[in-house]
């Protein structure tokens, strides 16, 4: 065997414990997961493709994925560049960065169970919201009975993970070479023209790595939205993880095993078009 | 050499690490609770019935003498507590019973009512008694009847003739000839003019039979009055201690003195107590408090909140809420312990130590059946128990034998699973263990109201254990997504064992076959049903559909002012859509599955001109108690009562049992008219299957589980009243029919009475008898001809209340209201 030959084994060997927790707890039950897709609910009997027929042809599933959707396209844009540029501007006041950045990481230490209690004296139809509303002469509205359920959804997932994007990019800026800003002042460099020709250029590595935990962590509001409205709350806050953990209580196993494979797909697509598009940059 | 040591090390610390946390087996182990070693933990509480001297009514006192003979002081009426009284004794510990010759008992009158009695160790009957003979009673029943003539009250004659009529209302004598307008008027009256009771007395009796009357009675004197005895026992040292309704009090037998009184802080309805040595030990909520008997002061206490069991061992029913329980404490004078019996088992705790011993499983005997009730706890000499129950009007005498060739939990294992206690299944399961001693009926019930579950949380939890191949054997499914079990092959078919019964007249045909299939399949079978009714007069029970009704309650807007008044008192928005859910619901869905729009807008367009109906007040009323009780207040028996002295238009409610007719004849009797109907709504001959059970097709033990769900289905356990709705068992249903108690003809009598606005004192009071064989028969007539079961859903009764709400306060428009609906609705359908 020779050195480069056993490197290799050595470097396997490293990763072994991790691959074989992924492989034992994700990637095992991911596969029973695809098997139940194409058999009956309880009796294992293979099905075929009709499972993933049915989701298809579901309209809680194209409602809650299309729910789903349009809460990550909306929110995601918004909370990397909102994040970004708060970034970009405790980057360049160092002095008061540090009060800034744990403030804006408060949020992802409060418990989920308090974040609902704040929702609730917020946004009921007899909270806080519509009481400063109403005093000020306007109109208030049932916050989480109606289409505003989303925004209120965008709101909070927004207030949860700024913090945490923030320190992301913090970290981003603070590995790009001061020297590189230096080339672009002697080169005349406006402030704009150094923004988007050195920092931007440079934060790509960045992006990637803070979009993928964006989106994944766009998942964990359902913990808040579930908390205050149930099992089925107002239809535009009706996402996938409802569909699914209603579809589990009522043993409807052979749907949910199809649709968790549609999703899982889905989301293995996004992080490849996400880590071509980077790798091509 | 270094770097193969730290290597070596960094090895040796893995594997501890790995073997000290990732090898423990916490895996519960198998029925039968594995003993170190692999075997199963034996020795086990044999249960067996004994039989009491026949005909045993009252029983006043239950004592284990010295010699380890059994003696129970009882009359032979299971009716009244007046009467002729026994002494018999059982020298081989409670199996065989024999008469003792009592000459001194016939000296101390020629009936008797026996307040309260209790043997001293050395043999002495101390006994607190009423006298009188039959020309006296003769004459209190002749004043009783003529003062209930003008309006007597019920508390002379309950003081009588006691508690018993409170089970069965007797048969329709004189309520008819009892004028309600001058009951009401006259009722005051009756309460100051009644008949003169005899006074009791107090006696000693030593075991020669010779009698000494002891000059006092057992009173309690207290800051709001006299209490009298209800209950005694007699100390070591010789001092009588009293049950005086809320407080216990020690009393010298010799002066008579009241030496201390006993005031436990939680309320109950009785208190248990025992005595060992100079220590009084006595029920506080969940914690046994001890006394000392000569100061009085408190030495200690204990709780008797169950503890989580070992692995392995014996399920422990969690007691902590058990505040309410009845339970029973006796002593062990020999080994100086303490034993207490409640619904959850038998425990032993020693006066001087710190740890309270599960002797006996409640679930595994009759102690958890809820028909019975458990009266008195005897220690035998050999550490065998005798327990009396009263089971109705009944005695039943059980006997506790220790078994150490018997597992300590039986072998086999039934499980059973509810979302919420079912008092039917309870009764059941004390049957089947005794039917089948090697069985052990575990019952699971999700929402106990102890954590943070909820209804969604506990289906989850199933929802695994049945996807994994380990769900219970019989599912109680209220409150479960029936339909989908069905599809998804969950559920066994029953069809046809039911078909055999419903055809053979067995089971009611139309309830038992709620569930039928298109394909005539059957995976679910009710046990019991309701009925929603109303109690009004004729043209609004007769009202063709819940639109007529609402017309006709519209119409009485203003007519019954004040805020116990109203056309309806159950007015609350959320309440209106709980009494009207099952009446409707059904009529929201299309053949397709797709949601009627137009129905369910009627329905919230009449629920609004009924809650139209009422002032604000009224309103406020109706939500408050709504909100008091969980949900909306179907008590019939006090809207009866309200409807009766015209202060409301109609009575609307749940009719959960036969018995439960008595009350709105009652109050049709007393009115002069009126009706009681099936509930009018947007879908007629309306029931509510109610526990509805189903067996698990993945179960091992289907035969086992058909025989519970038979035996819960058997008149055996249907003939008991729980509340929980009527039997589907035909010949339980049909006997529900029947007085049970003819020999009483005064039943219950129910009164109530407050200041009205302007000062004045309202009252209204109604005796309930047993109702005329007339009006049983109608009854039964028209509800064995209902035919559209109506399960509730409770997401979209839920999605319901959430989304109208809005409407009902004016915030929401009724398209709003009705498209809001839809739209949650149709995601719950299209899952």
């Amino acid at each position: 065997m020779n050195s480069r030959t056993a490197g290799r084994m050595r470097g396997l060997l490293f990763i072994l414990p991790s691959l074989l927790g992924v492989g034992v707890f994700v990637l095992a039950p991911f596969l029973e997961v695809v098997r139940r897709s194409f058999t009956g609910a309880m009796n294992g009997a293979f099905v075929g493709l009709k499972n993933y027929a049915d989701v298809f042809s579901n309209g809680a599933f194209r409602l809650a994925a299309g729910n789903t959707l349009r809460f990550v396209a909306f929110c995601m844009p918004l909370l990397i560049s909102l994040s970004l540029l708060v970034a970009v501007i405790l980057y360049g006041n160092p002095r008061r960065a540090g009060f800034f950045k744990t403030t804006f990481l408060i949020p992802m230490a409060i418990p989920v169970a308090s974040i609902v209690l704040i929702w609730k004296a917020l946004f009921h139809a007899d909270g806080l919201v519509n009481s400063w509303i109403t005093a000020f002469g306007g109109q208030g509205t049932d916050w989480m009975q109606s289409s505003a359920a989303f925004w209120v959804l965008v709101g909070s997932y927004i207030w949860k993970n700024l913090g945490y994007d923030v320190i992301l990019w913090m970290a981003g800026l603070a590995n790009i070479s001061t020297d590189i800003y230096e080339a672009a002042a002697i080169d005349g460099a406006g402030a704009w023209t150094t923004f988007t020709r050195v920092t931007l250029p440079n934060l790509l590595p960045s992006l990637y790595t803070i979009t993928v935990l964006s989106f994944l962590n766009s998942f964990k509001v359902f913990r808040e939205a579930y908390l205050v409205a149930g099992d089925y709350p107002h239809s535009s806050m009706y996402l996938l993880q409802h569909l699914f953990s209603n579809w589990f209580r009522e043993l409807s196993m052979d749907k949910l095993a199809a649709a968790a494979v549609l999703v899982a797909a889905v989301i293995l697509l996004l992080i490849l078009l996400l880590r071509r598009a980077w790798e091509t940059e | 050499m270094r770097k193969r040591l730290k290597r070596l090390g960094a090895l040796a610390l893995a594997g501890m690490m790995l073997a000290l946390s990732a090898c423990g087996d916490n895996s519960p182990s198998a029925p039968g609770g594995d003993a170190p070693g692999g075997q199963a933990a034996m020795g086990r509480y044999i249960e067996e019935e004994y039989t009491l001297p026949e005909g045993v009514g009252y029983v006043a006192a239950v004592h284990r003498a010295e010699d380890g003979s059994i003696k129970l002081l009882c009359n032979l009426d299971k009716e009244m507590m007046l009467g002729k009284w026994y002494v018999y004794a059982s020298t081989d510990g409670g199996r065989r019973w024999m008469q003792e010759e009592t000459p001194w008992l016939d000296g101390l009158g020629e009936l008797l009512t026996v307040e309260a009695a209790a043997w001293d160790r050395a043999g002495n009957l101390y006994m607190q008694y009423m006298p009188m003979t039959q020309a006296e009673f003769d004459a209190l029943m002749a004043q009783m009847e003529a003062a209930k003539g003008g309006g007597a009250s019920a508390a002379a004659a309950e003081s009588a003739e006691t508690s018993a009529s409170s089970d069965a209302p007797a048969p329709e004598g004189d309520a008819a000839g009892t004028d309600g307008e001058d009951a009401g008027d006259n009722g005051d009256e009756g309460l100051t003019s009644g008949p003169q009771m005899p006074s009791s007395k107090l006696v000693k009796v030593d075991p020669a039979g010779n009698v000494e009357e002891l000059g006092f009675t057992l009173e309690a004197q207290m800051d709001y009055g006299t209490l009298g005895a209800r209950g005694l026992q007699v100390a070591e040292n010789g001092d009588l201690i009293a049950e005086c309704a809320f407080v216990l009090a020690q009393f010298d037998p010799a002066t008579g003195e009241c030496k201390h009184l006993y005031d436990p802080e939680a309320f109950a309805n009785s208190i248990s107590y025992t005595t060992l040595q100079d220590t009084l030990a006595m029920t506080d909520g969940d914690i046994v408090t001890f006394y000392d008997l000569t100061t009085g002061e408190q030495t200690g206490s204990f709780s008797t909140a169950g503890q989580q069991p070992e692995d392995g061992g014996p399920k422990v029913a969690t007691i902590a809420e058990s505040a309410s329980y009845e339970r029973v404490l006796a002593s062990d004078p020999e080994n100086g312990a303490v034993y207490f019996a409640d619904s959850t088992g038998v425990y032993r705790h020693l006066l001087d130590g710190a740890v309270t011993e599960r002797l006996i499983d409640g679930e595994l005997c009759s102690l958890n059946m809820p028909a019975l009730r458990l009266t008195d706890l005897i220690v035998k000499e050999d550490g065998s128990l005798l327990l009396l129950y009263a089971d109705g009007m009944d005695r039943t005498l059980m006997n506790y034998t220790y078994s150490a060739d018997t597992p300590t939990v039986p072998d086999k294992e039934l499980r059973v699973f509810s979302l919420r206690d079912n008092k039917t299944i309870r009764q059941a399961m004390g049957l089947f263990q005794r039917q089948n001693p090697d069985v052990h009926v575990v019952y699971d019930v999700a929402l106990t109201g102890a954590d943070a579950v909820t209804a969604s949380d506990a289906l989850r939890t199933l929802a695994n254990e049945l996807l994994a191949g380990k769900g219970p054997d019989l599912l109680v499914l209220d409150g479960m997504p029936i339909d989908s079990y069905v599809e998804k092959g969950v559920l066994l078919d029953l069809s046809e064992p039911v078909g055999g019964r419903t055809a053979s007249g067995e089971w009611l045909k139309a309830e038992a076959e709620s569930f039928k299939t298109a394909d005539g399949r059957i995976y679910a079978v009710p046990a019991r049903f309701s009925v929603p009714v109303i109690l009004a007069d004729e043209e609004a029970a007769r009202a063709k559909d819940l639109t007529a009704l609402a017309d006709w309650l519209a119409a009485q807007a203003g007519r019954f002012p004040g805020i116990h008044g109203g056309a309806l008192s159950i007015v609350h928005p959320a309440a209106m859509i709980d009494l009207f859910y099952p009446v409707c619901s059904p009529a929201w869905f299309q053949a397709d599955g797709s949601m009627d729009e137009e129905a369910f807008r009627a329905f919230l367009t009449d629920l609004k001109r009924i809650a139209g109906s009422a002032t604000d007040e009224q309103a406020e009323e109706s939500k408050a108690a709504y909100e008091y009780t969980g949900g909306a207040s179907y008590d019939l028996l006090w809207d009866g009562l309200r409807w009766t002295y015209d202060m409301l238009g109609a009575a609307a409610g749940s009719l959960d049992s036969v018995k439960a007719l008595a009350a709105p004849d009652a109050c049709i009797a007393k009115r002069g008219s009126g009706e009681l109907a099936p509930l009018p709504g947007q879908t007629s001959g309306v029931f509510v299957p109610r526990t509805i059970l189903g067996v698990n097709a993945a179960s091992k033990q289907t035969d086992m589980a058909r025989a519970f769900l038979g035996l819960v289905l058997s008149e055996q356990v249907q003939k008991n009243n729980f509340d929980d709705g009527m039997p589907v068992n035909a010949a339980a249903f049909s006997n529900g029919f029947v007085n049970p108690n003819p020999g009483d003809p005064d039943g219950m009598y129910y009164g109530s009475s407050w200041t009205g606005e302007d000062g004045e004192e309202i009252s209204m009071e109604l005796q309930v008898t047993w109702p005329s064989d007339a009006f049983m028969e109608n009854a039964e007539n028209w509800i064995t001809a209902l035919d559209t079961p109506s399960a509730s859903d409770e997401v979209v009764k839920q999605m319901v209340l959430d989304e109208t709400a809005g409407y009902f306060d004016g915030t929401r428009t009724l398209d709003e209201a009705v498209t809001a609906l839809r739209e949650k609705l149709n995601i719950y359908l299209a899952e």
